[in-house]
């Protein structure tokens, strides 16, 4: 009986934890969040918390002792205790991977050699933790942060649970100061919070969950798919990933609100970037953030010699780190390639660009921003449905069947009324209600007018049919969240 | 190098790396007041930084430099 932000057990545990934490007194919320958080993550399998807790204790311990060490003992401990930490993600993610990764690589030039499997599900949340173990670490071999003499802040700040499955990554320095004064939640904290989760159960209920068939169908059929057909999907499995992921991460971002503890912001309406390097901005914000501060930056200084080349290695080595930690597969590795070769143009075009935006004063006109954050969108969208794909190989059929085959638009309605008029007609409603926001929150000064009215009948009323929209035509059957899968 | 030198020749390499010509730096300018001053151009910043100075950052120097002004200051203390 798994649980997560949309089944049952979740709507009767978060109401138990933000009574029990607002009527604890102060000095017992650690402990009682603590142990929420690892019966929240007991929930998912028994096993994997005590991988979590190994993984914590390795953590607050090596973070003690790279304080304790002078100069060059401290970058060993600090290597010594990144490589423990990760060494449970490699083993648990990339094993297999590696193991048919050499097996291939062998059995091109006819040698039969492979490691043993091993049976492993890569435990939820793992990918998440570790990156936050890590730039722990990290913050304290910089001194940015002391060690936390307190185990069970450290274990709170790995275990959290609104962000333990899926993130947002979090920082050190953020939370622990949270971490030690755990107040008791005020009203505005609970009503922005409340409203933050509603915003991410529509996105993620009612949008991505009903743009998943659709993505589904598609890729059962994809022998029969018209090249117009597979570009819809292509564009709408960006979206459903948006939606399914930013909402996992609003519905994070409002638990945690509701307890008094802010955590960063993990999407910041990604389709109106007008460059790859302004969507790595607003797409998946705290990755990018984390994998900048502990990848790049160290890379990219490394190779300053080597001026604007150097950067373009660390973007390149960044992304393909990116790729990998998303998954052990090519078309992970592939569209971190993507990504990072279109950073490096964009790099080294920039001066060339903007010179020409400013001589003819295109960055006023509605069209070519429109169009600026169309290619974007493009760019994007084609090189993330390759993570849909289950290999290589399917994602060049994928490829070749979009750009090779039909492109008449009749097809679409075929393909829509295989899928059932009556759920794309659901699906089409709900994404126009998931736009009219994102444009009115992109480009509007003002506070939503739903949500944020100063009219208590007009704020009341949005919650009730946003409420009712969900309960309507929200998916509860759609399966986890696709980041559980990272 | 006086004060007024370095402002002149980082003015220069900011205006350069991140395509305004008519930049105006100031002491409490960050990378969050330029929306081409980012990741990726800021260790070419630093480099063209360190090649006009003859100051030699470390990774850890870098943490501290919140600002402008954070960046002179360093320059001012690691040259004569």
């Amino acid at each position: 009986m798994k649980m997560s932000f949309s089944s049952l057990e979740f709507l009767l545990f978060f109401p138990l934890v933000i009574v029990g934490y607002n009527l604890l007194p102060q000095r017992f919320r650690l402990l009682f969040l603590l142990l929420s958080s690892y019966v929240f993550y007991l929930f998912q399998h028994p096993a994997y918390a005590f991988i979590l807790l190994g993984v914590t204790i390795v953590t607050f311990f090596f973070a003690k002792w790279i304080n304790n060490r002078t100069d060059r003992k401290r970058k060993r401990m600090l290597a010594v205790g990144v490589c423990c930490i990760l060494l449970p993600l490699l083993v648990f993610k990339y094993y297999n991977g590696f193991n048919q990764l050499i097996f291939s690589l062998f059995d091109r030039i006819g040698i039969n050699v492979s490691f043993p499997s091993i049976d492993l599900l890569l435990p939820v949340g793992m990918s998440f933790y570790t990156f936050m173990a890590i730039g722990y670490l990290v913050d304290v071999y910089y001194d940015e942060v002391q060690p936390e003499t307190n185990f069970c802040s450290v274990a709170l700040f790995l275990s959290f649970f609104p962000y333990l499955l899926s993130g947002p990554i979090e920082r050190s320095n953020n939370m622990f100061p949270q971490i030690r004064q755990l107040q008791r939640s005020k009203p505005n904290d609970i009503s922005k919070g409340l409203k933050t989760m509603l915003w991410g159960y529509f996105m993620k209920l009612c949008v991505a969950d009903r743009i998943k068939p659709l993505v589904d169908v598609a890729f059962e059929n994809l022998d029969v798919c018209t090249g117009s057909i597979l570009a819809l999907v292509s564009a709408l499995y960006a979206i459903e990933l948006y939606a399914d992921f930013g909402g996992y991460s609003l519905i994070a971002i409002g638990s945690a609100r509701c307890l008094g503890i802010n955590i960063i912001e993990n999407f910041r309406r990604p389709f109106f970037a007008t460059s790859i390097s302004e969507l790595w901005h607003r797409w998946h914000i705290s990755l990018i953030n984390w994998l900048t501060e502990y990848i790049f930056s160290p890379v990219s200084f490394s190779l300053k010699k080597l001026g604007g080349f150097g950067v373009a290695v660390a973007i390149i080595i960044t992304f393909l780190i990116s790729g990998l930690w998303h998954g052990a597969k090519m078309t992970f590795v592939i569209w971190g390639l993507i990504n990072g070769i279109f950073l490096c143009y964009e790099m080294v075009t920039r001066k060339y660009r903007l010179s020409i935006e400013s001589r003819f004063h295109l960055t006023r006109n509605p069209l070519y921003v429109f169009l600026r954050c169309f290619f974007v969108f493009v760019i994007f969208s084609l090189s993330t449905i390759l993570c849909r794909c289950d290999s290589l190989a399917q994602g060049k059929v994928f490829m070749s069947s979009m750009f090779f085959s039909n492109w008449e638009t009749d097809y679409i309605l075929r393909f829509f009324t295989a899928v059932g008029r009556m759920k794309v007609f659901i699906m089409i409603i709900a994404l126009i209600i998931l736009i009219t926001k994102e444009c009115h929150d992109e480009f509007s000064s003002k506070r939503s007018v739903l949500f944020e009215s100063h009219n208590s009948v007009i704020r009341f009323f949005s919650y009730f049919v946003t409420i009712v929209f969900i309960l309507l035509f929200g998916v509860f059957s759609g399966g986890q969240y696709i980041y559980f899968n990272f | 190098m006086d004060r007024d030198t370095i402002i002149e020749k980082l003015t220069h390499i900011l205006r350069d790396s991140l395509g305004y010509n008519d930049l105006v730096v100031t002491e409490t300018m960050s990378a969050k007041d330029v929306d081409t001053w980012d990741s990726l151009s800021h260790f070419q910043i630093i480099k063209k930084i360190e090649d006009t100075f003859s100051v030699k950052f470390k990774f850890k120097d870098l943490k501290g430099l919140k600002n402008v002004g954070d960046i002179i200051r360093f320059i001012e203390s690691n040259t004569l």
